[in-house]
């Protein structure tokens, strides 16, 4: 599972030192000395057709290419003198002499003599020799002008560039340098740098570009493949949840089932009732909890991945259902079933302000991105909006909002997202009031916004989650299944790193795990003995998931120590373990 | 418990007897003329709040069915049962409608049932075309 499949040692594929390249003879085809001298006036491509030798164990790597990148990047490395060893033991030349002598007129400035070489280098069609010549030539010009020799490069453009009738714009462009310096910054001279010879290499990447890889290697070439193999395991491998840098290349990546938290490391037992609700703050160093106890509890995540309780917060008569923290994760709103919404200090658990309607319950709440505003949902299927401070701003009225009704808002502070009837979901620009319908043919109990605001994962009656794109055309892009609910509101979160996984609770009283991207389902993790009501993913913290449960308990969850190797220092929640259970 | 996830409806409403959890609407009936073990039973086409249990074969006075009990999510209680298939052409009509028994339920103007007199006894759920 995951990974690329090559049954080739990586051994074969990864050399760069030079120590490593005898092992380049194991195993593979006896090493053939290539007949004919390379040091041929006329460059021809040293992969010949006649030339069959291939490498690795599928017999798609021709030999030639293989030994030539390798000693291309061993160049680029600085080992020219390994280089001109790889090129003498294998009889394989890095390119012809022609194109040497190319490169070496090319850094010493030798224009006149680059451009006659460049029509001895054979298998250039005209085209591509004129381009290369213009690029030459360009070069030459402007470095005329750096050194004040006006009258040369003018002679230059007249006798030397323009008669190659391409890229005339660019020829207007030049004259005009002539005229006014100035306008050699826009014009883009290459000699703007101050080293001269790193405009040569620049110019020779260029140039690079232009012929035919066959004649002269594109730069970087190997490390590119490397990349693009390393890029292409991390892209499949399902339970990446690790950083890049911890890719190597002895083995193809992947990352075990350890990256994705599994043990239980806390279990938090401060609420006296079912904890319905539970969220990490954006920062991740907080975690707020709300129970049917009618209270709610601000806890706090230390460096070490630790969670202790900070603030208990009292007020609500009600169970309170939900919690929102503001955008800078200094204050919390929380929400009483059909009560009121109050709003905390996190430093110091203080009540800073109500907000209800007289005869009416409010059902959710949420932040606006500028932290100055809130919205909450009403029993009388409405939306309104306060100024923190408790002046009610605004109120929309129609939208059928439920008992149990979920609100969200994009960071932009444009969409407002609701349920319209149990069926649907209404995506509603305030700017614009164009409105979108997420449409299911099952009735939806909550759902949940990604960070980034181009998802929304929908929870459905029928124990399946949806996974909808909302950006540009709604479309539906997965279904998670696996987990139980057939009384209870149960929610799914995203998580992970780069939110790549799915988490939702359970009425059987298992935390699952999918992968978002295709849908598997990777983990049932046991450990609560009530159904998990809610499941939160530590934003900053990939291998910090936290659950809440019916049985009272929160508890949070962190890779299996066990089978972990040595772990990146910043990557905290690992570390604090009292047991287990 | 956790946090139970109901639907409201909005109309002449049937609701669950002992925690008044909505069950149905009046405008979703198919048919009064069923019967159970307790007496009446109505055919709904649309029934919300409601679990489903197991689902197994019952011989019904009309012929075979696949049905499954359906409680109430609020309290649990049994309050009828669900067609899932029906194995004689002319029940087909019934698949995927629920049936509830209206001694379980509390009518649109709160009233009750009471089980009669001349209700079957005994034997399993009977239903009627």
């Amino acid at each position: 599972m995951g990974g690329v499949e090559d049954e080739e040692p990586a051994t074969k594929r990864m050399k760069l030192s030079s120590e490593q390249l005898r092992g380049l003879s194991n195993g593979s085809s006896f090493i053939e000395p290539i007949s004919g001298s390379s040091s041929d006036l006329m460059a021809r491509p040293l992969s010949s057709e006649g030339d069959e030798e291939v490498v690795g164990t599928k017999g798609v790597i021709k030999k030639v290419e293989f030994v030539r990148i390798i000693a291309k990047a061993l160049r680029s490395l600085g080992y020219a003198k390994s280089c001109a060893h790889l090129e003498a033991e294998s009889g394989i030349s890095l390119h012809s002499s022609v194109v040497g002598l190319f490169t070496q007129q090319i850094h010493d400035g030798n224009w006149d003599e680059s451009v006659a070489t460049l029509c001895k280098i054979g298998l250039l069609d005209e085209h591509i020799v004129k381009s290369a010549s213009f690029l030459i030539l360009e070069q030459k010009f402007f470095e005329l002008l750096d050194a004040e020799k006006v009258m040369d490069a003018l002679k230059t453009l007249r006798t030397e560039i323009a008669p190659l009738c391409i890229n005339n714009s660019r020829v207007h462009e030049l004259s005009s340098c002539m005229v006014a310096p100035s306008q050699c910054n826009l014009v883009g001279s290459r000699s703007q740098d101050t080293v001269r010879s790193k405009s040569r290499s620049k110019l020779l990447e260029e140039l690079q570009k232009l012929l035919p890889p066959t004649v002269m290697i594109p730069e970087r070439r190997l490390e590119h493949l490397v990349e693009q193999a390393l890029l292409l395991q991390r892209d499949a491998c399902i339970f990446h949840n690790s950083l890049d840098k911890d890719m190597s290349l002895y083995a193809d990546h992947q990352c075990g089932r350890d990256q994705i938290p599994s043990r239980t490391l806390q279990i938090l037992q401060e609420h006296s009732d079912e904890v319905w609700f539970l969220q990490f703050s954006h920062n991740g160093k907080y975690l707020a909890s709300s129970s049917n106890d009618h209270s709610a509890i601000i806890w706090e995540v230390d460096v070490n991945g630790g969670v202790s309780l900070k603030h208990r917060l009292y007020g609500h008569q009600k169970p309170v259902s939900t919690v929102s923290w503001c955008p800078d994760d200094h204050e919390l709103l929380t929400c009483g079933v059909e009560e009121n919404v109050r709003r905390w200090d996190v430093s110091s658990g203080e009540c800073l302000q109500i907000y209800e309607k007289a005869g009416l319950g409010l059902v959710s709440c949420g932040w606006f991105p500028d932290g100055k505003r809130i919205f909450s949902g009403v029993n009388d299927k409405s939306i309104s909006m306060w100024h923190v401070d408790g002046t009610e701003l605004e109120c929309w009225r129609g939208q059928k909002t439920l008992r149990i009704s979920d609100l969200e808002i994009t960071n932009d502070g444009k969409q407002i997202i609701s349920m319209c009837r149990e069926t649907a979901i209404l995506l509603l620009d305030r700017e614009t009031k164009v409105e979108r319908l997420i449409e299911e043919d099952q009735t939806i109990t909550t759902f949940s916004l990604s960070r980034d605001n181009r998802f929304l994962l929908v929870n459905l009656l029928n124990q399946e989650i949806h996974l909808w794109n909302i950006e540009g055309d709604l479309k539906l892009v997965a279904k998670y299944k696996a987990h139980k609910r057939t009384r209870f509101v149960i929610r799914s979160c995203f998580g992970g790193l780069a939110e790549a996984f799915v988490a939702s609770g359970s009425e059987d009283s298992q935390v699952y795990v999918w992968h978002r991207g295709s849908g598997e389902l990777l983990e049932a993790l046991a450990g609560h003995s009530g159904a998990v009501n809610s499941v939160s993913w530590n934003p900053v913290n990939p291998h910090m998931l936290a659950s809440a449960s019916d049985d009272r308990t929160i508890r949070i969850w962190g890779l299996n120590e066990l089978s972990m190797k040595r772990k990146d220092p910043h990557i905290n929640g690992i570390h604090y373990c009292n047991g287990g259970t | 418990m956790g946090r139970l996830f109901v639907v409201n409806l909005e109309g002449k409403i049937y609701s669950c007897k002992h925690c008044r959890t909505h069950l149905a609407l009046c405008e979703d009936i198919v048919s009064k003329s069923f019967h159970c073990r307790h007496g009446k039973a109505y055919l709904f086409s649309k029934v919300v709040n409601v679990t489903v249990g197991e689902k197994e074969e019952r011989m019904m006075m009309t012929g075979m069915h696949t049905v499954a009990d359906i409680f109430c999510v609020g309290c649990g209680s049994i309050v009828g049962w669900k067609y899932e298939t029906a194995h004689e052409k002319n029940q087909k009509y019934k698949e995927g409608k629920s049936v509830l028994e209206r001694y379980k339920v509390s009518g649109p103007d709160g009233s009750n049932y009471w089980v009669s007199h001349g209700a079957h006894i005994g034997g399993s759920d009977a239903d009627d075309a």
